[in-house]
């Protein structure tokens, strides 16, 4: 897949060229920090910090190849060390980092997948992002670095797991759902 | 609940995501493009110097032994600070390599288990200059009042061993507390040296490169 922005480190203002191709794939950043934290303050932080890496990393990137997939494995790196990183900070054992409440979210659509979010280990929770995102198989498997095999044998198992957890933890939030669909 | 309901949540996430995107346009003004460049100085900086006063000083002592040959203790305090000031200069010349050639563009679980075991290691590597630690500095003070001219240990062996005791205190307050944490039938104790110390450190460490490796090979965690 080839980005949205032609780029060619060579030339011209490199800085813009970086603005362009984050303008045109903002959304990356934003769905990934919001994976990895748990309130909207979080989130704007580690929002920082993955453009901050991005742009740090950008002499790397190959044009020829896709910038969101490069971008994806960025923001995930960052955001998987950041949760590591704060969870270890607060003494919490990995990998879940639900010991003290989450912040209640306004929307409560969004609340319900912030909960689902947080019941998975980094990675898993890396491959529940993506597949939400509608990458394809073969997309998840290159950002991630396994076979599309894993990937799908993956979200088999995922689909079970929330089928299981998010029922039994339904009438916990039933009220607050019904409302809104 | 359905893994594909929760893709209708996701689609509020990103209509709430695309109303929120002056902070993302603020982070990437020029301005603050300008100053990230620069921000991994420090790191490489720190561990540049410190390889290159290796560099320097590792010659230094192994010029120190050589010339003293003749005297065995001279000889043998060059020879232990040369392979200290080596080992400290390798570790250096590795974590530098390895923290520029992380790629956080690589793929995730590369990357991760690259960040982990770099973790892991640093880690493992505190104990070691804890306990050489106590004891470096006396070969290394030996070696450097011999280049003034004073062999202490010839003209006055006394200083040596006070030296020797100084270094001894620390390591058996580190010993006595290793030792009283690790007493049979008090399990609480050695719990509390590891989460005050690096224990916990290793056994998280060690976690995460199992949870990437059972993740990589599709095991259910």
């Amino acid at each position: 897949m080839m980005h949205d922005v032609a780029i060619n480190p060579s030339t011209g203002d490199l800085r813009q060229r970086f603005s362009a191709l984050l303008e045109a794939h903002r959304g990356i950043v934003g769905k990934v920090a919001f994976a990895y934290t748990r309130s909207a303050h979080d989130r704007d932080d580690l929002m920082q910090e993955i453009a901050t890496e991005l742009w740090r990393s950008f002499h790397r990137y190959d044009v020829s190849r896709s910038f969101p997939t490069w971008a994806y494995r960025v923001a995930l790196n960052v955001a998987i060390s950041h949760l590591r990183r704060t969870t270890r900070r607060s003494a919490e054992p990995l990998p879940s980092d639900m010991t003290s409440p989450t912040p209640p979210e306004p929307d409560p659509r969004i609340g319900e997948l912030r909960r689902a979010m947080e019941a998975f280990p980094p990675l898993d929770r890396a491959l529940l992002m993506l597949y939400l995102d509608e990458q394809s198989y073969a997309e998840i498997a290159e950002v991630l670095g396994i076979t599309e095999t894993n990937v799908a044998t993956k979200i088999g198992r995922l689909k079970q797991t929330i089928r299981r957890d998010m029922t039994a933890a339904r009438p916990d939030t039933s009220g607050a759902h019904h409302g809104t669909r | 609940m359905e893994l594909d309901d929760l893709k209708a949540n996701w689609k509020s996430l990103e209509r709430e995501l695309a109303t929120h995107n002056s902070l993302l346009r603020r982070s990437m003004t020029t301005q603050r493009l300008r100053r990230v460049k620069f921000a991994l100085w420090p790191l490489v900086i720190g561990q540049g110097f410190q390889l290159l006063v290796g560099l320097i000083l590792t010659p230094l002592f192994a010029s120190f032994w050589v010339a003293h040959r003749d005297v065995p203790h001279l000889m043998l305090c060059g020879i232990v600070i040369q392979a200290y000031s080596t080992l400290l200069m390798i570790l250096a010349a590795r974590e530098l390599h390895l923290v520029l050639t992380i790629d956080p563009g690589g793929p995730v679980i590369a990357i991760q288990r690259r960040i982990e075991s770099l973790r892991a290691w640093q880690i493992r590597l505190g104990p070691f200059f804890a306990v050489t630690g106590c004891f470096i500095w006396i070969p290394l003070m030996l070696v450097i009042f011999a280049s003034l001219g004073a062999d202490v240990w010839t003209k006055n062996p006394t200083v040596v061993y006070w030296l020797f005791a100084s270094g001894l205190v620390p390591f058996a307050i580190l010993l006595a507390l290793w030792l009283w944490s690790r007493r049979p039938g008090k399990p609480d104790r050695a719990q509390w040296l590891d989460s005050n110390t690096v224990g916990t450190s290793v056994r998280r460490a060690r976690e995460s490169l199992e949870e990437i490796a059972a993740f990589e090979r599709g095991e259910e965690q």
